[in-house]
């Protein structure tokens, strides 16, 4: 993956922000003046760096939202996003016979992804419906989606019950295979002739993935809310990556080989509670998680935020674990315990768990019924930092369990107009 | 399978319940003062909510899980 970007394509898409921007400032001065938040601007980036023994990985993510209220019925949003990626990546163990059987072979990583997206939401009383699309590219992988949402609220605004589906029609670039046989495939070299018409060394598989989420969230006392969630999301096509290989005994590694389907289930519950006398809301969550590739999971979060000295200031802590088990075709060493028609040298696919913690700080402060600038009603700048501890005890490097510590960087910009 | 049989009756009768007994609550609009903080809401507001989606994007590609990260809102009523 080669990272290729000239500064034409910054002007271009810098100009075509200014438009956009542009114009849902003027939508918003000329339909909302006496209104209050008609016009919203997101600007956030977060920074994602990792380390292990093989190299480090380095992902900028930053992130451009905008929306705009023309009525109170209706409210359109459009954003842009990019993750930025460089750094080493490992593309192989146990590649070749005869060498160290925990031989790494690492391969330098440079990407390039921008998703566009857009919607609108339509608002009623009670009830509200959700539409939106987005585009997201990147050298070796193209991907399309749509997704809507309705919510509706009951009992007096007590409850509330939503329902979110999405469905994505997503493009992978893989190596043009002289024998289809899996044990003979090859792994992509490279993404340079990625979705190119005239290339005759690469091709494109498709992925179709539908998902389906249901909640409901319910106050129950003055100070105390819950929120059930259930979610599904059917996978098809090649999800292997193609450019990961694996030794499985054969004269040399080959390409990862997966199943084409998979159907993953995932519910959680949520309790969000105000201590009045400590001032502060905690909020505790648990999700447990199953697939069919045999992956169980299970995440608990516990995150408490209060306001600190003045009300625009606000503090949030955070705490998280995560856990799950190995994929059914999972293996440390394919050449000493293989696992059947499947091979995988994905270490998300192993046993792992991972701890993180961190804070978020956010200084909000309002203008007033005195806009500032005469347009300004809201500014929200945000800081937050979180460190990430990752152990696959199941991806063994020389016996040892891999470890890996991220740190996870979040600066935010947020305008109500 | 038997124990998975009740695992699932036992979860559907703990929602069926639960369901039930929020029949009978009901908090008022003027009671709803500390829900409709930002710092009440489940995905806080919209600042909040894509922070929310940028550490999910960051997690669920090193994580073999997905999904059930729950909705915005919360039924505050604070529209």
């Amino acid at each position: 993956m080669q990272l290729r970007r000239s500064p034409s394509i910054h002007r271009s898409l810098a100009a075509r922000l200014v438009v956009v921007v542009a114009a849902f400032l003027v939508i918003g001065s000329w339909v909302g003046r006496s209104r209050s938040e008609v016009v919203s601007f997101d600007a956030r980036s977060t920074y994602y760096h990792e380390g292990t023994p093989y190299g480090k990985m380095t992902v900028l993510n930053p992130l451009v939202a905008i929306g705009a209220k023309p009525w109170d019925f209706l409210k359109i949003h459009a954003g842009w996003q990019a993750d930025v990626v460089s750094g080493a990546s490992i593309r192989t163990r146990n590649a070749q016979r005869g060498a160290s059987p925990d031989a790494i072979s690492t391969a330098s990583v440079k990407d390039f992804r921008q998703v566009v997206s857009g919607g609108f939401t339509v608002s009623r009383k009670l009830t509200s419906l959700e539409a939106g699309y987005s585009y997201s590219w990147e050298h070796d992988y193209r991907s399309h989606s749509v997704d809507v949402a309705a919510k509706a609220e009951l009992l007096q605004r007590s409850m509330e019950l939503s329902i979110a589906y999405a469905r994505n029609w997503d493009s992978v670039c893989d190596r043009i295979q002289v024998d289809p046989d899996p044990t003979r495939r090859l792994a992509l070299e490279k993404s340079d002739l990625c979705f190119k018409p005239d290339s005759t060394t690469t091709t494109t598989h498709s992925i179709a993935i539908d998902a389906l989420q249901g909640g409901w969230t319910q106050s129950w006392t003055p100070t105390f809310t819950t929120q059930t969630t259930v979610g599904v999301q059917l996978m098809n096509g090649f999800l292997s990556n193609p450019y990961r290989e694996v030794n499985i005994g054969v004269s040399s590694a080959v390409q990862e080989h997966i199943p084409d389907n998979r159907v993953r289930y995932a519910a959680g519950l949520r309790a969000n509670l105000y201590i009045r006398a400590l001032k502060t809301a905690f909020r505790l969550g648990g999700k447990a998680y199953r697939d069919t590739w045999d992956i169980h999971a299970f995440t608990a979060d516990l995150e408490a935020e209060r306001y600190l000295f003045l009300e625009a200031l606000r503090l949030r802590l955070r705490g998280r674990y995560y856990t799950q088990g190995h994929a059914a075709f999972y293996s440390d060493d394919y050449l000493v315990a293989p696992r059947g028609q499947y091979w995988t040298g994905d270490r998300e696919l192993s046993k792992m768990h991972s701890v993180l913690a961190g804070f978020r700080l956010l200084y909000g402060p309002s203008a007033g019924a005195k806009r500032w600038l005469g347009m300004l009603e809201k500014v929200e700048v945000s800081f937050g930092m979180d460190a990430v501890f990752f152990t696959y005890s199941d991806f063994t490097i020389n016996g040892d369990p891999l470890k890996k510590t991220a740190i996870i960087g979040s600066l935010g910009l947020s305008l109500l107009f | 399978m038997r124990r998975i049989t009740l695992g699932v009756l036992a979860l559907a009768l703990t929602v069926m319940l639960m369901v039930v007994l929020a029949g009978c609550v009901t908090v008022r609009p003027q009671q709803r003062g500390v829900l409709s903080d930002p710092i009440m809401r489940f995905e806080g507001d919209e600042h909040d909510s894509l922070e929310h989606g940028q550490l999910r994007h960051a997690l669920d590609n090193r994580e073999g899980a997905f999904g059930a990260d729950g909705v915005s809102g919360g039924g505050c009523g604070c529209n």
